[in-house]
């Protein structure tokens, strides 16, 4: 699943706009799946703004991006009923964002660079009531993408805490596209970027289409 | 919380194949693709680019990216080293194609793959003899055919649909010495899973000793192009050609043929970021 980004500090008539070029590209290529509403502003009232907007005229799947789990409470209560993933959650604040999760019924990605500290995360998340888990190892380049998804995949065959979909966190461009098609190649990721062109979707909706 | 290791070796290798004038190296894996988990060699697939002696059918797209240089054969594959490919796949119909080949091989000095007729494949697998060069056989008939005539060149097993070992064992028999196995064509749409599946299966079997296993791995990305209509622009079809090329190569093949010089460049610098170079 690939999902693009909107920003909390983007204008309200340039975010409808984007939408809706993004809805076309969804009809079009079958991509961007997803809309992730990232927290720039640091501040609950533009992002709770934002995820309102957003939860109106997006029909697909929504992720909270936000490192603030009472932020992404408040954003929930306005998107109520559409399960969106939060991302954001680390070991400084696993517990707030479990609390949120199972509150809200919604799946939870935790991130952490070490798979380590990753695995601690998802135990420590499924003990408290979480129930769909997403693995966030914060990687930053296509070979490491590569090297940790097949590290997880093995991981998975001998641990439960292991056995949950990979989320993929990249920027823009080329690259961008680049590490997600990496990502999709090695097991199926969901792939958060900042943003992708029109051709971009449309090369990643095609090999989506093809090795699925 | 204290993991597994989840490392794994393998009991064979891929074999390695000189190619061109003696100075090129390809294959050799001992591991899935590019996976430093597994101890993987550091060495990328290399990269051919296809030129034509005729252009009858050539994309139009594509022809746009070489400025005018397609015109002549041999311009086209000195421009191909120019941009950077670690060879050059010469389409060729004429009969003195066998003069043609050698002096590509002495101008660029870059290795050589030659799809032609049987009766071209056979003259330049005869008359070439300072260059080893790729014959890439268009289908199982003409590479059996081929295998009396490979003449220490390397040729291409075309699998179509046939089980690769059977294959592969028949032209051994027949007198073919170099082989590397060609599982089905490059482009996207419901046969790619197909495809990555048996380049998989071949590459972990050759790693697991399964014999006629240890071969390398060719995978066309050209026939990419033929899936978009002719107002594609070269740009996109680039960008699906580079991913075709990126999928074959995560799965395990060691040479990929493209006719775009942007997938070119774009594959290149996939492997060189895979295998760590």
């Amino acid at each position: 699943m690939i999902a693009l980004t909107i920003s909390d500090l983007m204008d309200a008539d340039m975010a409808v706009l984007r939408l809706s070029e993004l809805r076309k590209r969804v009809c079009d290529h079958g991509v961007p799946e997803a809309v992730c509403i990232r927290n720039d502003s640091f501040s609950d009232e533009p992002f709770v703004t934002m995820t309102e907007l957003i939860g109106t005229i997006w029909d697909g799947v929504l992720i909270l991006e936000t490192s603030d789990p009472s932020i992404a409470s408040k954003a929930l209560v306005r998107v109520m009923g559409r399960r969106p993933i939060l991302l954001g959650a680390t070991a400084d604040n696993i517990d707030q964002f479990s609390m949120t999760a199972t509150l809200f019924d919604c799946p939870l990605c935790v991130s952490a660079e070490r798979l380590e500290d990753l695995m601690d995360l998802s135990a420590k998340a499924s003990s408290l009531g979480v129930e769909n888990i997403l693995l966030d190892p914060m990687m930053r380049n296509m070979k490491q993408c590569l090297e940790v998804c097949t590290d997880l995949q093995r991981l998975s065959e001998r641990m439960p805490d292991a056995d949950h979909p990979v989320m993929v966190r990249t920027w823009s461009g080329e690259y961008a596209m680049t590490m997600a098609a990496v990502s999709i190649l090695s097991g199926d990721a969901v792939v958060v970027t900042d943003d992708l062109d029109e051709d971009s979707c449309e090369t990643l909706g095609v090999l989506q289409e093809s090795v699925r | 919380m204290e993991l597994p290791r989840t490392s794994r070796s393998y009991g064979s290798e891929i074999e390695e194949l000189i190619v061109g004038k003696g100075d090129y190296i390809i294959g050799g894996a001992r591991s899935p693709p590019f996976l430093e988990l597994d101890n993987a060699r550091n060495r990328r697939p290399v990269i051919f680019g296809e030129a034509y002696d005729d252009l009858g059918l050539y994309n139009e797209s594509a022809a746009s990216m070489f400025s005018g240089r397609q015109n002549d054969i041999e311009e086209w594959a000195v421009m191909w080293k120019e941009l950077g490919a670690d060879g050059i796949c010469l389409r060729l119909t004429r009969p003195d194609s066998q003069e043609l080949v050698k002096r590509i091989a002495d101008r660029t000095r870059i290795p050589v793959m030659v799809s032609a007729d049987t009766d071209i494949l056979k003259k330049t697998a005869s008359e070439v003899d300072d260059s080893i060069l790729i014959l890439y056989c268009r289908d199982e008939a003409q590479s059996l055919e081929m295998s009396s005539y490979s003449n220490n060149h390397i040729l291409v097993a075309n699998c179509g649909d046939t089980d690769p070992q059977t294959l592969c064992r028949r032209m051994q028999e027949l007198g073919a010495s170099n082989i590397i196995v060609d599982l089905g064509k490059g482009k996207m749409g419901p046969s790619f899973k197909t495809l990555r599946s048996r380049i998989s299966s071949y590459r972990m079997d050759g790693l697991n000793g399964v014999p006629d296993s240890q071969h390398n791995i060719i995978c066309d990305a050209t026939p990419s192009w033929d899936e978009h209509g002719h107002d594609v622009t070269a740009r996109k079809a680039s960008m699906i050609e580079a991913m075709t090329a990126l999928g074959a190569m995560m799965a395990g093949a060691d040479v990929i043929v493209v006719k775009g010089p942007g997938a070119a460049d774009m594959a290149r610098v996939y492997g060189e970021e895979l295998a760590d170079l």
